[in-house]
């Protein structure tokens, strides 16, 4: 085995000496390494790895510095918060630690890097959603699924997966999505103890962060992006175009007309009747004042929540507190069936093709490294006896 | 020359199978030493039942004969964190692997070998490939290289070798990764 090598950035590392008046051939002898080797590396851009850490301690290098020199990508956690306190550091932590996962082993989509249009300076929320349709190619965002697959195949991962089993929840609140980005790469997290429907408005509420990313955290910045997702999934021009039909119903004063328009909205907007049903109360359709309407809101809502979660449905299995329901999970066919399982599938992939380790994997989804060996070990053996069938 | 070398746990496992004395009383010129957080993990792993069903008389043995050295210097915790931050930048520079980040294990052995200027002896695929980055190729050992050294100080015969080999597989369902066995091979072993 030979060493290894990686890139420095010149003029950042120059700058780092000249701060701390120390010259290249102080720093080569202080750390081992030949001064005249140690001048080429430098100017040809490129450190020896095993340098390094003494070069970081002599240097005494702050966080700042070392990703200038390391050219570094930075990884940026947008949440999307029920209440807007910055996420205790462990969350940030387990999230960008998935983040950085799922980037490396999705090699396959690594190309495919995404750079949206800066849009942070648009004030319609309608324009942000037209272009985000456009260079997402997606029209519609009525089905989980498809915008998943779509996403995927331009750089964007969507990754549905259960926030409060993977520690991303803090004690006293919770934390519904968010998105984090590498600067070149965009990664979506969306918990799944949420209907679809809830889910792809927080799909999309998150592709609108993608897209303004010079807003820091805001409590405006969420109403817009919450007024973004709503302009994606339920165009404010269908409704324009149906304007007179839509009033006609609403005027009739008939429940059964009114339940059915959410219905018709659902069939071809997708989505569910509550989202409508907050929809047409944002366009101004429903009031508020209305009694009726507000009881075909409140049906809407009970119909809402009666509607089975995601994480029911996909994620009953997924319990690291207990062993053999979580070697199910791993071993179903659904995880390379449902594109929904996508991250999961990726982790699976990654361990037959030792892209992750067994230690990562126990750290990742907090279960004993032992038993996540033990899995391993079944999977390669599984990969091994598939690929000497006939 | 008194050598230590910092010891993962499945090259632990693999030298208890292959020379149990080589832990349980380490020559001074290659002395492989155990650290008190991979003994902790060894214990962790012992209880897994299905691997415990496998290598019991391997974990009893290591757990109730081999002392953790606790000559090794270690960081405060403040500079801990610190350590470990870096080494997750460092890893981030690297040319790109396509394979997922280190864990805070393998970073925990990273910064015990390097803060103590020490070799590590380790089978695992990402903390062998961190450790020939950041301690250097030249510091990093796996099964094979210290089997070889320990021949080379007369510290083991090929005979206890050789035989201890052929228990990897059966009974205890052990692998050695490929380029431990070709190693080995040069060196005139063969595998059951």
């Amino acid at each position: 085995m030979e060493d290894i090598k990686q890139r420095l950035n010149k003029t950042a590392f120059d700058l780092a000496l000249d701060k701390r008046k120390i010259s290249q051939l102080e720093l080569a002898n202080k750390i081992g390494a030949n001064d005249k080797s140690f001048s080429r590396w430098v100017n040809d851009g490129y450190i020896y790895s095993k340098y390094l850490w003494d070069l970081t301690e002599t240097l005494d290098l702050d966080d700042q510095e070392l990703d200038e020199i390391l050219m570094l990508p930075k990884h940026k956690v947008f949440f999307r918060k029920k209440y807007l306190e910055e996420p205790p550091q462990e969350v940030k932590q387990q999230a960008i630690e998935l983040s950085k996962t799922l980037f490396s082993l999705t090699y396959l989509n690594s190309k495919s890097h995404f750079f949206p249009p800066n849009l942070s300076k648009v004030i319609s929320a309608k324009e942000v959603a037209d272009q985000i349709r456009k260079t997402c190619n997606i029209s519609s965002f009525n089905f989980l699924k498809p915008i998943v697959h779509t996403l995927s195949t331009q750089g964007i991962e969507v990754a549905i997966i259960p926030f409060k089993k993977l520690r991303l929840v803090s004690p006293d609140e919770y934390e519904t999505a968010f998105s984090v980005t590498n600067e070149q790469r965009f990664l979506i997290f969306l918990d799944s103890s949420a209907p679809e429907e809830l889910l792809i408005f927080n799909l999309c509420h998150e592709l609108c962060h993608l897209f303004r990313p010079d807003h820091s955290y805001s409590r405006e910045e969420e109403t817009f992006c919450n007024t973004v997702a709503d302009e994606l999934i339920y165009p404010q021009s269908y409704f324009d175009l149906r304007q007179e039909d839509i009033k006609k119903i609403i005027d009739s004063k008939s429940q059964e007309s009114m339940l059915n328009l959410l219905n018709n909205l659902k069939y071809e907007l997708g989505g569910g009747q509550f989202s409508s049903a907050i929809r047409l109360k944002k366009l101004g359709y429903f009031s508020q004042k209305d009694p009726l309407h507000k009881k075909i809101i409140d049906l809407a809502e009970a119909n809402y929540k009666s509607m089975p979660n995601v994480e029911t449905s996909t994620f009953n299995k997924f319990n690291p507190e207990d062993l053999n329901s979580f070697k199910e999970f791993w071993d179903s066919s659904d995880i390379y069936s449902n594109i929904l399982l996508r991250f999961f599938f990726h982790i699976k992939n990654g361990a037959i093709n030792n892209s992750i380790t067994a230690r990562k994997f126990a750290e990742l989804f907090g279960v004993d490294s032992g038993a996540a060996e033990e899995l391993f070990n079944k999977w390669a053996s599984t990969a091994l006896a598939s690929l000497k069938e006939p | 020359m008194s050598e230590v070398i910092v010891c993962d746990t499945n090259v632990a496992i693999h030298l208890t199978i292959i020379c149990p004395d080589i832990l349980k009383n380490p020559p001074s010129d290659c002395k492989i030493v155990l650290h008190q957080i991979v003994k902790t993990e060894l214990h962790r792993l012992s209880k897994d039942p299905r691997k415990s069903e496998r290598l019991k008389d391997i974990f009893d043995f290591i757990l109730k004969n081999v002392n953790t050295y606790t000559q090794l210097l270690t960081l405060p915790q403040d500079k801990q964190i610190q350590a470990h931050v870096r080494f997750q930048k460092f890893e981030e520079g690297l040319p790109e692997t396509n394979t997922a980040p280190s864990s805070h294990y393998d970073r925990e052995l990273l910064i015990l070998a390097k803060k103590n200027s020490k070799k590590l002896l380790t089978n695992d695929t990402k903390l062998h490939q961190l450790s020939t980055a950041f301690l250097g190729a030249d510091k990093t050992w796996r099964t094979g290289d210290a089997l070889k050294n320990l021949l080379s100080l007369n510290s083991l015969t090929k005979e206890t070798v050789q035989s201890g080999l052929m228990k990897m597989k059966n009974p205890y369902g052990e692998k050695l990764n490929a380029e431990c066995q070709t190693l080995l091979k040069e060196l005139g072993f063969t595998f059951s």
